[in-house]
C-alpha cells in the first residue's frame, strides 16, 4: 500500500533521528527523558492530532492556535476551583470553541480557511478576556509530577497514547468511516444520505478536543499560562499534518503519520540545541525540512502516476 | 399492484416549465427506458422519484400510497436505489467502504473491515466485478467504479433501481453484466427505469420506452412495438435520416502528422499512426486499451516515447503549448475538468486559447474587448451555440452546448491536427448528428481528425479508417468496405484472443 | 432591468464598498471623531500598510494561491534596507530590498511549480526560513534607520494627500490593469478556476504564477519599506499582522478565496473597511480582548452577508 510506504519512509527518517539523538544524548532510553521529552512534544503532538481531524475532511484550522491558548487560559484560571473540574471545562470551551468553527463550515457556505481565519480572531479576543496577560497556576505537584514522572510513570506519554487510543476507536465507528467518505468525495457522502454537517462540526469539535488538550499539557509543562503562546501551533501544526502524509484535500492520510511527523519535527529543533548551533538556525530547518519533506513526497506519487 | 405512478406532474424553474403534466407508469418485474433528448426533462423526471425535488403539482405514489415530504433518505429507505454517470465513490477508500457508503454496517459501533469484505465480495460477484475489495476505488479504472457504484446500489436491496446513463463509461462486457443485473432484479419481481443515450442498448433491455421531448411524454411503446427510427422520430420531432454526413473519395494525401512507435510509460507495445489532412480517423477497440493515452501524449500532457513527426520534421510535444503552437486542438473526454472553465463565462471560454492574437506582443499586453467580442460572437454564431449570453457560465449550459464551446475555442487557432476524446458522450442526438457534420466540414477544410470512442456506430459512420487498440497496441486497421460494426466489434474482442497466443507462445 | 438588480447584487466588491460606507457613517453618526479631515487622511493612511500588501495578496487569491510569507516578506524588505542603509545609503538600500522581496516570491512560485508543493505549504515555509535568516542576519537585534526618500513617502503629503496614500492607489491602479485587462491577468483568473481545463488550453502556467507571486511579494516589501519610513525603526515581526489581515481584506473585499473571482478594487475597499473597523473599536475603549472578540464576529457576520461561496451540493 502507498500510504504504508510513505509511513515507512518517514518511520525510517525517525530511526536516524533517533540514533543520532542517543548518540548526543546517551539518557534518551531513561524514563526521565523519556518523560521530559515527551512532556515537550505533547502539545504539537495533540494539535496536528486536532488539526488531522479536520484536515481529513477537507478543511482546515487556521485558529488552532488560538483554541489552544483558550483551552490553557481557561485552565489555569483555575476557574472551577480544582484542577480536574478546571480541565473539563477548559476542554468543553474548547470543544464548543470548535464545534462552532464546524458549524459556520458546515451551515454558512464559507470556506474553512476563511472561517477559522475569521474565528482565530475571535478566539484569541475572548482568550484575552479570560487572561489578560501571562499567569495563572497550575499546582506545583501536577508539575513536578508530570515533567519528572509520577512514581515512574511518563504522564504525558500517557495521556498522548490515551488520545491515540480513543482516535483509534473513534476511526472505526461508522463516524469515522463518514470522516473519510466527506473528506474523500462530499457530494458523494451527501448523495449517500450521509449527514455531511453533522460530520464537520462533529470533526471540527474533535479538533477542538485535542487542541484543547495540547493547551492543557502545555499549560502542566510550563507551570504557567500564556494567552499568546498558541499562535505558532497554528501553521506548525498544519506543517506537521502535510508531513505526516495528510492531504489537504481530504481523505487521505492516518494519525499515525502525523505522529510520526511530530515526532521528527521535534527530535530534529531539539539535535540543533545540541550541535550548538544558534537556535536561530532552528526555523530554517522547519522551513526546509517541510519543503523537501511534501516535495519529496509529491514528486514521488507523480512518478508513480506518470 | 402498479410500483410507481408518475401522475400530471408538473415542475418549473424559475418561471421556466421543464415538466408539463408527465405520466408514466412502472410495473413490478418491468424494466422501464425513458427516452429524450438533452434538455427533455429525464433527469428532472428522476430527481422527483428519488426526491431530490418535489414536484410544483401533479402526484407521485410509490407501492399505492402517494409520497409526501420525499427525501433522498426516504426514497432510499423506501427501496429506491440509483447509480449515476457521475461517480458518488470515495476514491480515497476501499471498494468494501464504497459498496456499504454511508451505510456501513457495525457491530456493537464498530464497523469490522473483514466483515466489510465479506459482505461485500457476494455484490461484487453480482455486478460481475473481479477487483479486490480492499483497494481503493480510485484505483480501479472509470468502468469498474461504475460497477462498484451498482453494487453499490445493490447492497441497499432496491425495489426500484434507477440507472441514469450508468452504462456510459463501461465497455460491452461490463454493459452485458449490468444489464444482467437488470434481468435478475426484473425476475424477481424488482423494477429498472433506465436512461441512456445508447438507443441499441435501451432497446436490447427495457420492456416499455417512453419518449420525452420538452418536458412532455410524447408515447410510451412496448418493445416490440417500436424500433430505433421510430424513437428518433418521437424524440426529435423530425426524422433524422443523415445523422453521419458522406464520406468523401479517399485519394492519398501526404499526412500531416506520423507517429511511429509512440508509447507512454507502462505500456508495452508502440503505437505507428498517420493522420492526413481531410481524413478523420477512430482509435476503437475495448474500454481503456489506451485510446485515451495516446490523445494525451500528442497533446503533451502524457509523457511520451517514440517518433512524431510533423510536416515530415521531428518534434518534441511536451507540453500542451508546445503543442498548440504546433497546431494540435483537443477536446478531452472529461470536459468538465480539462476541456472548460465549466465556473467561467462562454465568453472567457471561447477566448482563452486566442489570446495570443487578442493581445499581440508580450503577455503584459492589454486585452481588446471589441476583438474579442467579435471572435466570440462569431464562434457562437458558426457553431450555434444556445447560451442565454456570452456571460452566461459554461457550467449553465447543456452538454451538447458546453461539448460545442470546448471545440469552438480551438477553430481561431485554425489547428492542423484535432483530437478529440468521446467527442459525443452524453449528449443528444440533435447535437451528435451537429457535431458529426462540423467534424467532416472541419476535415474538408484540411485539418486532420483523431477521434476515440466506445461507440463502434459512431466510429464506424464518421471515421474514414479506424485503428483498433487492445492492450497499448494497434491490432487492426480498418477503413474502406473493411470498416463495418461486425469487424470493428470482432477485431475489438479478437485482440484479446491474439493476446492471448501471444502470452502462450 | 431585473438581471442589471442581479448581477448588482451578485457583485461582491460592490458590497464591499456598499459596507465601507455605511460604517463609515454609522462611525460618523455614532462614534465621533471620524468626521473631521484629519482622521480620515489618517484612516487612508494607516491603511495603506495593509491596503499594498492586501493588492498584492489579491494578485495570488485570484490564481486560487496563498501567500503566507507576505509578514515575513515585510518584515525582511524593512530590516535588509535598514541594515544596508547603514553601509551603502538609503537608493542602494531601497533596491536591494525590493530585489530580495521580489525574489522571495520567485522562490515561491518556483516550489509551487517544479516541487509541485501546495501553496500554503510552500509559502509557510518560506516565511518560516525568512524569519529564521533575519535573526541571523541581525544576531536578533534589527537596526533602526533614517532614510529621507522613505520619510517622505510615508510621512508627507501632497494637497493633503498622504503620499503613501498616493503610492497605495497607484499601486492599485497597475494591478487593475494587470488582472483585469492585460493578457496575463486572463491566464490568472483562467488558472485560478480550473488548473487542468488551464494547462489543457495552453496556458502558460509557469510564466504566470512567477509573475503573479514575485508582485505579490513586492509588493509586501514596498509595505515593508513604507512602513520602515513611518515607524524610522524596523524589526522581526513588523510584519505579522499583514499575514491575516491581507487575507481578510483580499476576502472581505468580495474576492472569493477559491480564485477566479473578484476585482483588486475591492481588496481596497476590504482594507479601509478592516482599518475603520480597528479604528472604531479603538475609539470605543475596548480592551485588547473584547476588540478582537468584535473584529472576529464582525468579519464573521461581512463573509456571512456576501461572502458565501456557491455551494456545489
Amino acid at each position: 500500500m502507498r500510504g504504508d510506504l510513505d509511513l515507512v519512509w518517514l518511520g525510517a527518517l525517525l530511526l536516524v533521528a533517533l540514533a543520532v539523538y542517543w548518540r548526543l544524548d546517551p539518557t534518551l532510553p531513561r524514563p526521565a527523558t523519556i518523560t521530559i521529552l515527551s512532556a515537550q512534544f505533547l502539545p504539537l503532538i495533540l494539535a496536528a492530532a486536532g488539526q488531522t481531524v479536520v484536515m481529513l475532511t477537507g478543511g482546515i484550522d487556521l485558529s488552532l492556535g488560538a483554541v489552544l491558548s483558550l483551552g490553557m487560559a481557561v485552565f489555569v484560571t483555575n476557574p472551577a476551583g480544582n484542577v480536574v473540574a478546571s480541565m473539563a471545562l477548559a476542554l468543553a470551551v474548547t470543544v464548543l470553541a470548535g464545534a462552532a468553527n464546524g458549524a459556520l463550515v458546515a451551515y454558512a457556505g464559507l470556506p474553512p480557511i476563511i472561517v477559522t481565519l475569521a474565528a482565530s480572531f475571535l478566539w484569541a479576543g475572548v482568550t484575552l478576556i479570560v487572561l489578560p496577560q501571562p499567569g495563572g497556576q497550575v499546582p506545583a505537584e501536577l508539575v513536578r509530577a508530570y515533567n519528572m514522572g509520577w512514581y515512574g510513570l511518563a504522564l504525558p506519554a500517557i495521556a498522548i497514547g490515551l488520545a491515540l487510543a480513543v482516535w483509534k476507536l473513534v476511526k472505526t465507528t461508522r463516524f469515522g468511516l463518514a470522516l473519510y467518505a466527506v473528506g474523500g468525495n462530499e457530494h458523494g457522502a451527501f448523495a449517500n444520505g450521509i449527514d455531511t454537517r453533522r460530520v464537520k462540526i462533529a470533526a471540527y469539535g474533535f479538533a477542538g478536543l485535542f487542541t484543547g488538550l495540547a493547551g492543557i499539557g502545555l499549560a502542566i509543562q510550563t507551570g504557567s499560562g500564556d494567552p499568546t503562546i498558541g499562535t505558532p501551533y497554528t501553521l506548525n501544526s498544519i506543517a506537521v499534518a502535510v508531513l505526516g502524509g495528510i492531504s489537504f484535500f481530504g481523505g487521505v492520510g492516518r494519525m499515525r503519520g502525523t505522529l510520526l511527523g511530530a515526532l521528527l519535527f521535534g527530535l530534529l529543533s531539539n539535535l540543533l540545541l545540541f550541535t550548538g548551533i544558534s537556535t536561530f538556525y532552528q526555523l530554517i530547518l522547519q522551513g526546509v525540512v517541510l519543503v523537501v519533506a511534501v516535495a519529496v513526497k509529491t514528486l514521488a506519487a507523480r512518478e508513480r502516476v506518470a | 399492484m402498479t410500483l410507481l405512478n408518475v401522475e400530471r406532474v408538473s415542475k418549473s424553474f424559475a418561471g421556466v416549465t421543464v415538466l408539463r403534466e408527465v405520466s408514466f407508469d412502472i410495473q413490478p418485474g418491468e424494466v422501464l427506458a425513458l427516452v429524450g433528448e438533452n434538455g427533455a426533462g429525464k433527469s428532472t423526471v428522476l430527481s422527483l422519484i428519488t426526491g431530490l425535488l418535489a414536484p410544483d403539482s401533479g402526484t407521485i405514489r410509490y407501492a399505492g400510497e402517494p409520497v409526501r415530504a420525499w427525501s433522498p433518505h426516504r426514497a432510499r429507505a423506501a427501496g429506491i436505489a440509483s447509480v449515476h454517470q457521475e461517480l458518488s465513490l470515495n476514491p480515497h477508500q476501499s471498494v468494501a467502504q464504497n459498496v456499504f457508503l454511508g451505510a456501513w454496517p457495525a457491530r456493537r459501533g464498530l464497523v469490522r473491515h473483514r466483515d466489510l469484505a465479506a459482505r461485500a465480495r457476494p455484490l461484487l460477484e453480482r455486478v460481475g466485478l473481479d477487483a479486490d475489495p480492499r483497494t481503493p476505488a480510485g484505483r480501479l479504472p472509470l468502468g469498474a467504479q461504475q460497477l462498484v457504484e451498482l453494487a453499490k446500489a445493490l447492497a441497499a436491496d432496491p425495489r426500484l433501481l434507477i440507472l441514469d446513463e450508468a452504462t456510459s463509461a463501461l465497455d460491452d462486457d461490463q454493459v452485458r453484466a449490468v444489464f444482467r443485473v437488470a434481468g435478475e432484479l426484473r425476475e424477481r419481481g424488482g423494477s429498472v427505469v433506465i436512461v441512456s443515450h445508447r438507443m441499441g442498448e435501451l432497446l436490447s433491455i427495457s420492456d416499455r420506452l417512453t419518449v420525452l421531448k420538452d418536458g412532455e411524454v410524447m408515447a410510451t411503446r412496448r418493445r416490440a412495438e417500436t424500433d430505433h427510427d421510430d424513437l428518433v422520430r418521437l424524440m426529435v420531432g423530425r426524422e433524422l435520416s443523415d445523422m453521419f454526413p458522406a464520406k468523401p473519395d479517399s485519394s492519398p494525401v501526404e499526412p500531416v502528422l506520423r507517429v511511429s512507435g509512440l508509447a507512454v510509460p507502462g505500456s508495452r507495445a508502440g503505437v505507428d499512426l498517420e493522420l492526413a489532412p481531410g481524413r478523420i480517423v477512430g482509435l476503437g477497440g475495448l474500454q481503456g486499451q489506451g485510446q485515451r493515452e495516446v490523445l494525451r501524449a500528442l497533446f503533451g500532457l502524457r509523457p511520451h516515447g517514440g517518433r512524431i513527426e510533423l510536416d515530415g520534421r521531428p518534434c518534441r510535444l511536451a507540453s500542451p503549448r508546445e503543442a498548440i503552437r504546433r497546431g494540435v486542438g483537443y477536446v478531452p473526454e472529461d470536459r468538465k475538468t480539462e476541456g472548460l472553465h465549466v465556473v467561467r463565462s462562454v465568453r472567457d471560454n471561447l477566448a482563452l486559447t486566442s489570446l495570443r492574437t487578442l493581445a499581440p506582443a508580450r503577455a503584459l499586453t492589454t486585452v481588446s474587448r471589441r476583438r474579442e467580442s467579435e471572435l466570440v460572437g462569431e464562434l457562437i454564431r458558426r457553431m450555434r451555440i444556445k447560451a442565454a449570453s456570452p456571460a452566461q457560465e459554461a457550467r449553465r449550459l447543456s452538454g451538447g452546448n458546453q461539448q460545442k464551446v470546448a471545440l469552438a475555442k480551438w477553430l481561431p487557432n485554425r489547428p492542423r491536427v484535432l483530437l478529440l476524446a468521446e467527442p459525443t458522450r452524453g449528449i443528444d442526438v440533435g447535437t451528435k448528428r451537429e457535431i458529426y457534420h462540423l467534424l467532416r466540414e472541419l476535415a474538408a477544410e484540411g485539418m486532420a481528425v483523431l477521434v476515440t470512442s466506445g461507440d463502434t456506430m459512431e466510429l464506424v459512420g464518421l471515421c474514414d479508417e479506424v485503428l483498433v487498440m487492445y492492450e497499448g497496441a494497434v491490432v487492426d486497421r480498418l477503413a474502406g468496405a473493411e470498416l463495418t460494426e461486425e469487424r470493428l466489434v470482432h477485431a475489438s474482442v479478437a485482440g484479446r484472443a491474439a493476446a492471448g497466443e501471444v502470452s502462450r507462445a | 432591468m431585473m438581471a442589471a438588480l442581479t448581477a448588482l447584487r451578485g457583485n461582491r466588491p460592490l458590497w464591499a464598498f456598499g459596507v465601507l460606507v455605511v460604517t463609515w457613517l454609522a462611525a460618523i453618526l455614532f462614534a465621533g471623531g471620524f468626521d473631521s479631515v484629519a482622521s480620515v487622511r489618517y484612516l487612508v493612511q494607516t491603511a495603506s500598510f495593509l491596503g499594498i500588501v492586501a493588492v498584492g495578496q489579491t494578485l495570488v487569491v485570484m490564481m486560487s494561491g496563498i501567500d503566507l510569507s507576505v509578514s515575513a516578506v515585510v518584515g525582511l524588505s524593512a530590516v535588509v534596507c535598514a541594515q544596508v542603509a547603514a553601509g551603502s545609503g538609503g537608493t542602494v538600500a531601497v533596491l536591494v530590498a525590493l530585489a530580495v522581496s521580489a525574489l522571495v516570491g520567485l522562490v515561491n512560485a518556483a516550489g509551487l511549480i517544479w516541487l509541485r508543493l501546495p501553496p500554503m505549504v510552500m509559502t509557510l515555509a518560506t516565511g518560516t526560513v525568512i524569519s529564521g535568516a533575519l535573526l541571523i542576519y541581525t544576531g536578533g537585534s534589527p537596526r533602526s534607520a533614517r532614510i529621507p526618500l522613505l520619510d517622505a513617502l510615508a510621512n508627507g503629503s501632497v494637497a493633503g494627500i498622504p503620499l503613501a496614500t498616493i503610492l497605495w492607489l497607484a499601486i492599485t491602479a497597475v494591478a487593475v490593469w494587470l488582472l483585469h485587462l492585460s493578457r496575463l491577468g486572463r491566464y490568472a483568473f483562467a488558472l485560478g478556476t480550473s488548473e487542468p481545463a488551464s494547462r489543457a488550453s495552453g496556458v502558460p502556467v509557469p510564466v504566470t504564477t512567477l509573475a503573479m507571486y514575485a508582485a505579490c511579494a513586492l509588493l509586501a516589501g514596498v509595505a515593508g519599506l513604507v512602513l520602515l519610513g513611518f515607524t524610522g525603526t524596523s524589526s522581526l515581526t513588523m510584519g505579522n499582522p499583514y499575514q491575516l489581515l491581507s487575507i481578510a481584506s483580499v476576502v472581505l473585499g468580495g474576492t472569493s478565496i477559491l480564485g477566479g473571482r473578484g476585482h483588486v478594487l475591492g481588496t481596497v475597499a476590504g482594507a479601509l473597511l478592516l482599518t475603520l473597523l480597528t479604528a472604531l473599536l479603538v475609539a470605543w475603549n475596548l480592551g485588547e480582548g473584547p476588540r478582537q472578540v468584535a473584529l472576529g464576529l464582525l468579519i464573521i457576520a461581512l463573509l456571512l452577508v456576501y461572502a458565501r461561496e456557491r455551494r456545489t451540493t
